[in-house]
């Protein structure tokens, strides 16, 4: 609890900024979009209050290419919007291999526990 | 932790999961970038010494500032804040690695990804993006921004942002989760505070930016969702949710940075931690609400509310400023070249908040909305204040990283001509917005005293280049010349000064005990 507490209390001060909003804009929009962000800031202290501690022996990878190759992936995937059709096929081809890479090492790593 | 030795190789350098690598790697391209949005700024200054068009055509000038601007946002200071977060927080909690390295490592290759494909731009038939960093709708639909190179901005942005987004995912779920026995929120480091407001902030506002590219994409190639009379307003909401608190994502890791760093150059324990956490959390959250006040000229925001939060801000600021005053004020204060540096960057974002305190209050903005008034006061918070920030926190870390000193001598020059380029840079254009001059202009005329003033600006802006020169010469000589540092060459406070320099994979072979904020401090204060 102790580790969630800032995060709690900062998603509470988010959604007192925001409601305030709400109260004196006539615009629907702003407060809008700062709830949605209070909310992801409820989401973040969440996590801090339901995330147990790791295992005192984990196991990290060194090299990660398939990360690389992922990121990369995505970058084609949206360039392929204005270079066409070619780098969307090539794109979505390294996407796919990425996370079967990924998925390997993540399985290689689960066995070494 | 499996140990698996270092790999000098290519592949092994940019394909490591170390948190270290990834933060230089991350630090490195950024300052990159840094170098080439810097150049664009130098030929901007010679084209306005003087009015009328001498160097650069109006549409080329356009494509300048754009890419300056957009450069030094997306892909210098935002990743150079991150940088220092993803190399020293697991460092300073005492943690063997980070969560999600794998997710990091995307982040770290997506933000040069995003900077190659958003600078070429310049390639395309239209050139590179010429609306303005902030893009506006509707100087960016389709019609006033024809050609690819928008296109290329707006895809650059995305994936620049999403990158820093996945790295702060990473550095906070570290700071929640892999802390060391005894590492107690409030026990956690004032840098690594910071960096836990910093990545709050990137994680609830980031996502605006990304909403707002992503439709103005489709704006420009499918439907007009920012069309209409409340279409360019709707994207300025967006915009500025991002825009604002991202000022603040490139402060707090530098004034997390200065704390470190006026402590241990006061020989000194932080002064007032606990206000200053709690300063940080409230300052962070209020800069979410604050994102409208570049908006009054539009007359279409609740004025009223977001003059007022703007100028709440004042209040966690000054407790910051109390709090890093308060720590030098019966210290022993050793005037180095990181602690020179914190020193300038506590003055001149002064001089950048005070300022603000003018565009936060609606009827002082009308005045000077989209002046130079405005360029100078957000020159005096990036330049002048978060990159006096930076360069603290490299020649106080440096030595950790690399192994090796820089020269102080250098360093002081480099503060020296840094100084005094920043405040000839960017007072003068205080001056001339005042006046009147309009800032995204190429030509002006020479009424006021515009023309002594630019000048004076160009002249500020190649002294700045000058002590970039020296940093990087004092770059070349540490590495050629190498003077070891030790691990605790300034006998810092915290657990990144424990281990070896540079830090070993695993980072630590042992840990001491930590009972505060400040456990090397506590430790050197048990054996006197």
């Amino acid at each position: 609890m102790k580790v969630a507490l800032p995060f709690v209390a900062w998603a509470a001060l988010l959604t007192v900024l925001a409601a305030v909003l709400w109260v004196w804009s006539s615009d629907h929009v702003p407060p809008a979009i700062f709830t949605a962000a209070a909310s992801v800031a409820w989401c973040v202290g969440l996590y801090a209050l339901l995330r147990p501690f790791p295992r005192a022996v984990r196991r990290a990878p060194d090299l990660s290419l398939a990360s690389g190759l992922v990121a990369l992936a995505i970058a084609m995937l949206l360039l392929s919007a204005l270079v066409g059709e070619w780098l969307l096929l090539i794109g979505g081809g390294a996407l796919v291999a990425g996370l079967v890479w990924l998925a390997r090492e993540l399985r290689a790593e689960r066995r070494v526990r | 932790m499996l140990v698996v030795p270092r790999r000098a190789s290519l592949i092994g350098w940019v394909g490591s999961t170390d948190h270290k690598r990834i933060g230089v790697r991350v630090a490195t391209y950024a300052f990159g970038f840094f170098l080439l949005s810097g150049a664009f700024a130098l030929v901007m200054r010679t084209e306005l010494a003087r009015p009328g068009l001498q160097v650069v055509s109006e549409n080329t000038y356009n494509e300048l500032f754009t890419m300056h601007g957009s450069g030094m946002f997306f892909l210098v200071m935002a990743p150079l804040a991150l940088a220092l977060g993803m190399y020293f927080v697991p460092l300073q909690i005492g943690a063997s690695d980070i969560a999600w390295p794998r997710l990091a490592l995307i982040g770290d290759w997506l933000i040069p990804l995003g900077g190659v494909t958003m600078f070429s731009g310049f390639l395309t038939d239209h050139g590179a993006a010429k609306a303005g960093w902030t893009a506006f709708a509707p100087l960016s639909d389709i019609d006033r921004s024809p050609g690819y190179g928008m296109d290329l901005w707006i895809f650059g942005g995305l994936l620049a942002t999403a990158g820093v987004l996945l790295l702060a995912i990473s550095v906070l779920t570290t700071i929640v989760r892999f802390r060391a026995p005894g590492m107690t929120m409030l026990r956690l480091p004032v840098f690594t505070w910071s960096m836990v407001a910093t990545c709050l902030l990137v994680i609830t506002s980031f996502p605006a930016l990304i909403v707002a590219l992503s439709l103005l994409f489709v704006d420009r190639h499918f439907s007009g969702v920012y069309e209409g009379a409340s279409g360019p307003v709707l994207y300025q909401h967006l915009f500025w949710f991002y825009g604002h608190p991202v000022v603040y994502v490139i402060f707090f890791p530098f004034i997390g940075a200065v704390a470190e760093v006026v402590a241990v150059f006061s020989r000194r324990r932080f002064f007032g931690y606990h206000a200053l956490v709690l300063s940080l959390l409230v300052f962070a959250a209020l800069s979410m609400s604050v994102w409208a006040h570049h908006m009054f000229a539009t007359g279409r925001v609740t004025n009223q509310y977001f003059a007022l939060t703007s100028t709440i801000l004042l209040v966690p600021a000054g407790v910051e400023y109390f709090d890093l005053i308060g720590t030098m004020i019966g210290g022993s204060i050793l005037l180095s070249s990181a602690m020179l540096f914190a020193v300038g960057f506590i003055v001149l974002f002064l001089i950048g908040g005070l300022t603000g305190i003018i565009v936060a209050s609606p009827p002082l903005d009308y005045h000077v909305h989209d002046t130079y008034f405005v360029v100078g006061h957000f020159h005096y918070t990036i330049f002048a204040g978060s990159l006096f920030g930076f360069f603290a926190a490299v020649y106080y870390w440096y030595p950790k990283v690399t192994g090796r000193m820089l020269r102080e001598r250098l360093g002081k020059l480099q503060f020296v001509l840094y100084f005094l380029g920043a405040n000839l840079t960017f007072f003068p254009m205080l001056v001339s917005g005042y006046e009147g001059m309009p800032r995204r202009v190429a030509d002006y005329e020479n009424i006021h005293d515009l023309s002594l003033m630019n000048m004076l600006s160009t002249i500020g802006a190649f002294t700045i280049a000058l002590g970039t020169l020296v940093f990087l010469w004092n770059l070349r000589v540490s590495s050629r010349k190498p003077v070891p540092a030790g691990n605790d060459p300034w006998q810092g406070h915290t657990l990144e000064w424990w281990t070896t320099s540079p830090p070993p994979p695993h980072n630590f072979d042992s840990l001491p005990p930590v009972r505060s904020y400040s456990p090397l401090y506590d430790r050197r204060l048990g054996e006197s």
